[in-house]
């Protein structure tokens, strides 16, 4: 038994030491810098809390969670319900439903910036097709990336865009493990179509669903290269989500010990949304 | 006989070892585009005279670049040249080498001679707190504005200085202008300009206006007349003569000048690669001039670093001092990235007559632009109030902010960055 119990940590060695130099060690790595006062340039200073204290007075950085937060409460049940519904829809092993497939994935595999790039283009006060195609039919242009609730609104479509395809083959492949047998006893007790994909189908999914949450959530928070490239946070800061915030520190202000402070707290609030989403999933 | 042959044999190849080992290869670290092709087309030059010499050009994309420089000074591991852009080029200074030593041995002339051959504000960029020379200009640009020329002909208005007036606008001429030429050729808007804190700088400048003064002191909320500056800096996004998307929503100014939606570019001498491939009639113009007549230099300086292998760092030198004088390889590389010279009287055969105009045009700005442009640009203070302003005009802009409340945002951000510093610097 010692034997085998060895054996099988030897076996684990290689992913584990992975997992140290690449995960753990850069976290750790974080929390030591965030105590720092650091311009990568000049050898890092101690400085204690400094860094925390002022993040407490720091209003854009919460401004940066409460916007990743609400960015998080409009896209997520649309990451959720695109694609369990087109998942439905393409479920099942036919020629056209696997070109649609591949046709939804597509915008998966697309770099984002240039996926990006593109929904900018489209969504162009001035110039983008949208307002080309709304002018032409006689109503007045929608200010898509000019206001605060439409930019937010398209950063949303965007990730949802984006991740629609990856999530549909996730439900894809928890609806084609649901048995067939359950469908039947359903229609022969008298259940309609609905009520037998909320009854029978739809609890099955349970794991599946709790996948394609955690995988939406975290796309979804971390999201950078969108935001940066569709809005650059504004309107003023109404979409500089917290990633772009800390970027910004780091990069364009080179203040890193600071941008450190902010990556351990938005690690923290993270795992607060990752624990409640676990929590009500199970309930 | 057998041996002799075995013995030259060896000789030879030994030879043709040491030849190859005798060659110093320089690393550089470079943007990619068009900055590549203009090294590329210098080196292959410099290599028919230095045959002793070789090269390997590192692509570094621009949005890692000064990431890499940075953990590149860090961790030791530096290549012999790299190219800095400007605001960057201050922090970089004490791990370069002083040229000053190598001027008069490649290139004749004294150090004096050198700074004096250049425009002033490019002089201040490249020379140290104890005047030693830590780069070279590889190419220097100036804002300065772009108008589509068809437009201002069908508005019949003149534009100075190929335009058919020679003295630049008066800052209420300007406004008057915009609003002639979107009338006359109904246009939704007059004028694009990049969301930049540069871009404001100028702006406040030439009306008078200092975000910080030479002593680094915060001045928007001190200077009286910053407010209302300001204020009519937003109204021409209100009057539609701004287009409202570039500062709110990042919309690249290009877009809507090549495509016809703006008579003018606020932008720079950098655009003209860009603009000759719309191929319309864009013609460079002069800032206008209110409280002060003044532009805003850049670009990017090459500099060798200090790797403490002595025949390294000579060669690099020697290379760096070439490739950036004038009349050498700095003429290769400006006629390959139509960029502009930073050297006064400077002719470069350039293959477009618009270069001439951009010569001219931003050789005069760049002369009437006091030091103090540059200086307090230079300060990391400045540098890192940056993102900030950018943000706060861009909230006032989309009316989501009043001025006031911006500008005391500012201040705040000024104060956490000094005390963060340890001081104005």
């Amino acid at each position: 038994m010692k034997k085998l119990i060895n054996s099988r940590f030897l076996f684990a060695v290689p992913a584990l030491v992975f997992l140290f130099i690449f995960v753990l060690l850069p976290v750790f790595s974080v929390f030591v810098m965030s105590f720092f006062s650091w311009d990568l340039l000049s050898p890092p200073k101690f400085t204690g809390w400094d860094n925390f204290l002022r993040l407490l007075e720091d209003k854009w950085f919460w401004n940066s969670i409460w916007v990743s937060i609400k960015l998080l409460m409009m896209t997520v049940p649309m990451c959720f319900f695109v694609p369990l519904a087109l998942a439905v829809c393409l479920y099942k092993e036919t020629t056209f439903s696997k070109i649609l497939r591949a046709f939804f994935y597509w915008p998966y595999m697309m770099p984002a910036v240039a996926g990006t790039t593109m929904f900018k283009w489209l969504l162009s006060y001035d110039l983008g097709l949208l307002n080309h195609i709304i002018k032409s039919a006689g109503f007045s242009p929608v200010p898509w990336l000019l206001k605060p609730t439409p930019a937010l609104f398209a950063i949303s479509l965007l990730r949802t865009w984006g991740m629609t395809g990856l999530l549909m083959m996730m439900f894809i492949t928890g609806l084609q493990s649901v048995p067939e047998e359950f469908h039947e006893a359903a229609r022969v007790d008298g259940a309609n179509r609905w009520q037998t994909f909320w009854y029978v189908t739809f609890p099955l999914l349970k794991n599946t669903n709790l996948l394609v949450l955690t995988t939406a959530i975290a796309h979804v928070f971390r999201d950078f290269a969108g935001v940066y490239v569709l809005t650059g946070g504004g309107p003023g800061y109404s979409t500089m989500v917290t990633p772009l915030y800390i970027y910004n520190t780091a990069f364009t202000q080179w203040r890193i010990g600071y941008a450190y402070a902010m990556s351990v707290v938005f690690l923290l609030v993270s795992f607060v949304i990752a624990v409640v989403t676990l929590r009500v999933r199970e309930r | 006989m057998k041996y002799f042959k075995w013995i030259s044999l060896f000789l030879i190849a030994a030879l043709a070892v040491s030849a190859v080992a005798a060659k110093i290869k320089l690393v550089v670290w470079c943007g990619g585009g068009t900055e590549r092709e203009g090294l590329e087309a210098a080196i292959v030059e410099y290599k028919k005279q230095n045959p002793d010499v070789e090269f390997e050009l590192v692509d570094v994309p621009y949005a890692q670049y000064e990431q890499k420089v940075r953990l590149g000074i860090m961790s030791g591991d530096l290549p012999d040249l790299v190219t800095i852009t400007y605001p960057y080029a201050p922090g970089y200074m004490q791990y370069m080498i002083d040229l000053r030593p190598y001027i008069q041995k490649h290139l004749g002339i004294t150090p004096d001679q050198y700074l004096k051959a250049m425009y002033d504000v490019t002089a201040v960029r490249i020379v140290d707190t104890k005047g030693e020379i830590r780069y070279v200009p590889l190419h220097f640009t100036m804002q300065c504005l772009w108008v589509n020329a068809d437009y201002f002909k069908k508005a019949k208005i003149p534009f100075p200085p190929f335009g058919g007036r020679s003295e630049p606008w008066t800052w209420e001429e300007f406004v008057d202008v915009l609003k002639k030429v979107k009338e006359a050729n109904n246009l939704p808007y007059a004028m694009s300009m990049q969301r930049t804190a540069e871009r404001l700088f100028c702006y406040l400048g030439i009306r008078g206006v200092k975000i910080l003064d030479e002593n680094l002191e915060f001045m928007l909320d001190k200077d009286p007349r910053a407010k209302q500056v300001l204020e009519e800096f937003i109204s021409l996004f209100k009057e539609n003569l701004m287009v409202p998307a570039e500062w709110i929503a990042a919309q690249d100014p290009n877009m809507a000048f090549t495509g016809g939606l703006t008579a003018v570019l606020w932008a720079g001498s950098w655009s003209t690669l860009d603009l000759l491939k719309a191929e319309k009639n864009f013609v460079p113009a002069y800032l206008p001039k209110d409280a002060e007549w003044l532009s805003c230099e850049g670009g990017r300086f090459f500099g060798a670093f200090k790797t403490g292998k002595q025949d390294r760092e000579e060669a690099a030198a020697k290379f760096a001092l070439w490739i950036g004088w004038k009349g050498l390889g700095y003429d290769i590389y400006l006629k390959k990235t139509y960029h502009m010279s930073a050297y006064k009287e400077h002719e470069v055969d350039y293959d477009k007559e618009v270069m001439k105009q951009v010569q001219a045009v931003c050789g005069r700005l760049a002369e009437v632009t006091p030091n103090w442009v540059v200086t307090v640009r230079n300060s990391t203070v400045y540098s890192r109030l940056q993102t900030p302003i950018v943000s706060q005009m861009s909230a006032v802009i989309a009316g989501q902010m009043n001025l006031d409340e911006a500008i005391k945002n500012i201040r705040k951000e000024y104060e956490k960055l000094v005390a963060e510093l340890g001081g104005k610097k």
